[in-house]
């Protein structure tokens, strides 16, 4: 495992506070809605479906990302970056990842934390105890 | 916000168990769905190898240009793609195994005098002492609480429970 190098911050952002992970910013706000609405007015039993749907995919969302947790994930994002990391966690909106040991041309960081809307996809292995 | 991401859930909950080709960023990525994320509409693609192994890929909710349905899983499809992310032993406790369980554990918490009520819609939780609660099957992992302390000491006592009629 190369040495880590020492933590690299990106440069603020163009409000000249934050860098890039504010979630009131007009960036952010334009391309990551926090809040998901239910569908239009309807009626009691559709929503009650709408829920149930929404909680089984949401439950089985959750248990990939703790199958993830202290593997090698792979990372493709735009502008033809792949990167190699472990994966620590994830916040609750999916925006950012914390990952452990990001490999980068500068170096290896230590910890890193991903911006979601920056990647494209991102891969793992894991077993299938058949 | 793209279409796929205006999708509702219940259109999402469609592409489970299917196997699809996704478009994102001119690249296809072809996989069994997982799930879909409600919240960011991100697809988690498995693709099962052998030798005992499964390669997830999961595309980002917001890159997704195009989904295309390859195939219909059938239901032995299904209980793999389920059984990939369960963990280990959470499966395979019937309704009377559950119920055992927690008499089992409710004759514990009485013997050590902890105050309980059960709770939920088919009275399947225990909530001990008004700040923690126990889901079935009743193991010390299966407690919840925001209290370190108290969830520390309830998982202590859970462990030490001397054990039911069968299993343990």
């Amino acid at each position: 495992m190369k040495t880590p190098v020492c933590v690299l911050r990106l440069p603020r952002g163009p409000d000249g506070t934050s860098r890039g992970f504010d979630p009131s910013s007009a960036r952010y706000q334009a391309l990551c809605p926090s809040t998901i609405s239910a569908s239009g007015p309807v009626d009691c039993v559709d929503l009650r479906s709408e829920q149930r749907a929404r909680s089984f995919l949401r439950e089985r969302y959750l248990r990939s990302l703790i199958a993830m947790v202290k593997r090698d994930v792979k990372f493709t994002m735009y502008e033809k970056v792949k990167v190699d990391a472990v994966f620590a966690g994830s916040d609750i909106d999916i925006l950012n990842f914390q990952v452990e040991d990001l490999e980068t041309p500068l170096g290896v960081q230590k910890e890193a934390l991903i911006r979601c809307p920056d990647v494209i996809c991102y891969s793992f292995e894991i077993d299938s105890n058949l | 916000m793209n279409g796929w991401c205006r999708k509702k859930p219940l259109e999402w909950q469609e592409y489970v168990n299917k196997e699809v080709k996704v478009t994102a960023a001119e690249q296809e990525y072809e996989g069994w769905v997982f799930t879909v994320d409600p919240v960011s509409a991100n697809i988690v693609l498995v693709n099962l190898k052998d030798g005992g192994k499964a390669s997830v890929m999961a595309v980002m909710g917001h890159a997704v240009e195009a989904v295309e349905v390859l195939r219909e899983g059938d239901s032995s499809t299904a209980d793999q793609l389920t059984s990939l992310f369960m963990p280990a032993g959470a499966q395979g406790y019937s309704r009377e195994e559950l119920e055992n369980r927690k008499s089992c554990l409710r004759d514990w918490l009485e013997k050590n005098r902890i105050p309980f009520t059960e709770q939920g819609a088919q009275q399947e939780t225990l909530c001990v002492a008004g700040v923690l609660t126990v889901n079935p099957p009743y193991g010390p992992e299966d407690c919840s609480s925001s209290n370190e302390i108290i969830l520390s000491r309830v998982q202590h006592l859970i462990q030490s429970n001397p054990g039911c009629q069968q299993d343990q």
